[in-house]
């Protein structure tokens, strides 16, 4: 690894390394009571001895979000592209979609539950309603994106609207689809979570509400931590496709 | 169609503004309202159960019907949101000030704050539960947690953003770090800081419901889940209707204050 990296690297991991010896040293000392706060090491011991139950919970859970954030992804950027080709009807429908992405839709979870039912069907459903709407604006919005004399030279040398729309509007669109996945993906598993809390039948929001109402706050807090590993997973899968993605189209 | 927008303005400019602010009133009002018709005919002649679909109509009569209420149950929700909101602000431009003292400070921190904010933070609701009681506190902490990183992380982007000869200029008439902060970085970083506030404030309202979905015995979310338990789909999206309007309000507040800004800053 370069200097660079290694400086940049080396003094967050120290006061993350410093923040937990100093947790542990305050929970040890009896400074923090441990019922509330357990010190890191006892999560860790917990995490271990119930890692098999926290990844069978994080299974429906890892897989929900995905599924959840691929169909919004699907749905979010077809839509936007079919938008996006009529100007009457960018003009009608956005606001409306400007609407639904300021309003708090997590509150409709409890709708959401009666329509769907309780399961992992249903919790997938509502991560793609919550997911669908940031990809579904980065889209509109990238692919209005591209400078409108790029389309007008295209256009007077008698490029096609599907050719436009392929060299010139999707590749100034594709930077602001991305960071629209990026903010949707964070949405999917906070969707997911909440199915999980509201139905409570299985994965971690089940784990981690079932040990809230018993004070078992190592367990929460393991399963916290594997949610954390979850939700970074599926973040890191989309910065994967973006790089994989922007590369395909910068070699062009 | 695109083509004759595009001329218009050159044939006769006044004419052409006049008809295009026009159709951009009329067109999304007249969308939202097919929207709503549509829902209400599907509602009436599918002949779906009300606890299934309730016509828009339903929702209003739910939302009239119980007006006090509602509006009862909103002005705990409303104040968790904006108190929260306040602390995160404060807490965010703080910190994010801090981390421009020192080079180090930012170094060490800016990181670790980058990868809690990855995380689904709304999952941590039920350990700030256990900790704070399923009290106002507990959901204060929710909003404030929840609202911090937006604002924050758009701050530290907007105190970078200042004009490095300006501060050095300023810094070589001797002005002092703190005069700097205040009269260079602050001022550059608030088209910033208004874009995260942005963000923040719908986060605080999601994060007050879901704290009140978990546990509560007041509220909007309170309210919701209430009604779902009592199969009452109209009144849960009666109160959703409310909620919509002070989450819409609160934005509305920030994006004037944002205009506001602007104007003094002559832009």
């Amino acid at each position: 690894m370069s200097e660079t990296g290694l400086r940049r690297l080396v003094p967050p991991l120290a006061t993350a390394a410093l923040l937990l010896a100093l947790w542990e040293m305050l929970s040890r000392a009896g400074a923090i009571n441990v019922r509330l706060l357990p010190a890191p090491s006892t999560v860790w011991v917990t995490l271990a001895r119930s890692v098999d139950v926290l990844l069978e919970q994080a299974l429906p859970t890892f897989w929900g979000a995905l599924a959840g954030m691929l169909l919004a992804a699907l749905l979010g950027i077809a839509l936007g592209m079919a938008v996006s080709l009529s100007r009457t009807l960018m003009q009608a429908i956005y606001p409306t979609v400007v609407f639904f992405q300021l309003i708090p839709k997590v509150a409709l979870a409890p709708v959401f539950l009666i329509w769907f039912g309780t399961g992992w069907t249903a919790n997938v459903i509502f991560s793609v309603f919550i997911a669908f709407f940031p990809v579904l604006v980065a889209t509109i919005t990238g692919l209005g994106a591209a400078p409108a004399h790029y389309e007008s030279l295209c256009r007077s040398l008698t490029m096609s609207r599907l050719k436009i729309f392929l060299k010139v509007r999707l590749p100034f669109a594709l930077p602001y689809i991305f960071s629209g996945l990026r903010i949707g993906v964070t949405f999917a598993v906070i969707g997911v979570v909440l199915g999980e809390f509201i139905t409570a039948q299985a994965g971690l929001g089940y784990i981690i509400l079932f040990s809230a109402n018993n004070f078992e706050t190592s367990l929460l807090l393991a399963a916290i931590l594997l949610l954390c590993g979850v939700g970074i997973a599926l973040f890191g899968f989309f910065l994967a496709l973006e790089a994989i993605v922007l590369r395909l189209y910068d070699s062009r | 169609m695109a083509l004759a927008a595009e001329t218009t303005p050159e044939v006769g400019p006044t004419a052409g503004m006049g008809f295009e602010r026009l159709r951009t009133a009329v067109l999304p009002v007249a969308f939202a309202a097919a929207l709503l018709a549509l829902w209400e005919a599907i509602a009436v002649l599918g002949g779906y159960p009300k606890v299934i679909l309730p016509a828009p109509s339903d929702v209003l009569a739910a939302l009239l019907g119980d007006f006090g209420e509602i509006c009862r149950q909103a002005v705990p929700t409303l104040r968790d949101t904006l108190t929260g909101f306040a602390l995160a602000t404060v807490l965010g431009i703080a910190l994010a000030g801090l981390m421009t003292f020192s080079r180090l400070l930012k170094q060490a921190i800016y990181p670790l704050i980058i990868v809690i904010q990855l995380v689904p933070k709304i999952a941590w609701t039920p350990l700030f539960i256990v900790w704070a009681g399923i009290g106002t506190p507990a959901r204060l902490a929710i909003a404030t947690f929840i609202a911090f990183f937006p604002i924050f992380i758009a701050m530290v982007a907007g105190l970078e953003s200042t004009d490095g000869s300006l501060v050095r200029l300023c810094r070589s008439l001797t002005a002092t770090p703190w005069r700097i902060f205040w009269q260079v970085r602050l001022p550059a970083s608030l088209p910033y800081l208004f874009a995260g506030l942005k963000i923040a404030i719908t986060l605080a309202v999601i994060g007050v419901i879901v704290a009140e979905f978990i546990s509560s015995s007041e509220g909007l979310g309170f309210m919701i889940l209430k009604s779902a338990a009592l199969l009452r789909t109209d009144l849960i999206l009666a109160a959703i209707v409310v909620l919509c309007v002070v989450g819409l309000a609160c934005y509305g507040a920030i994006d004037l204050g944002e205009r506001a800004v602007r104007r003094w800053r002559g832009e």
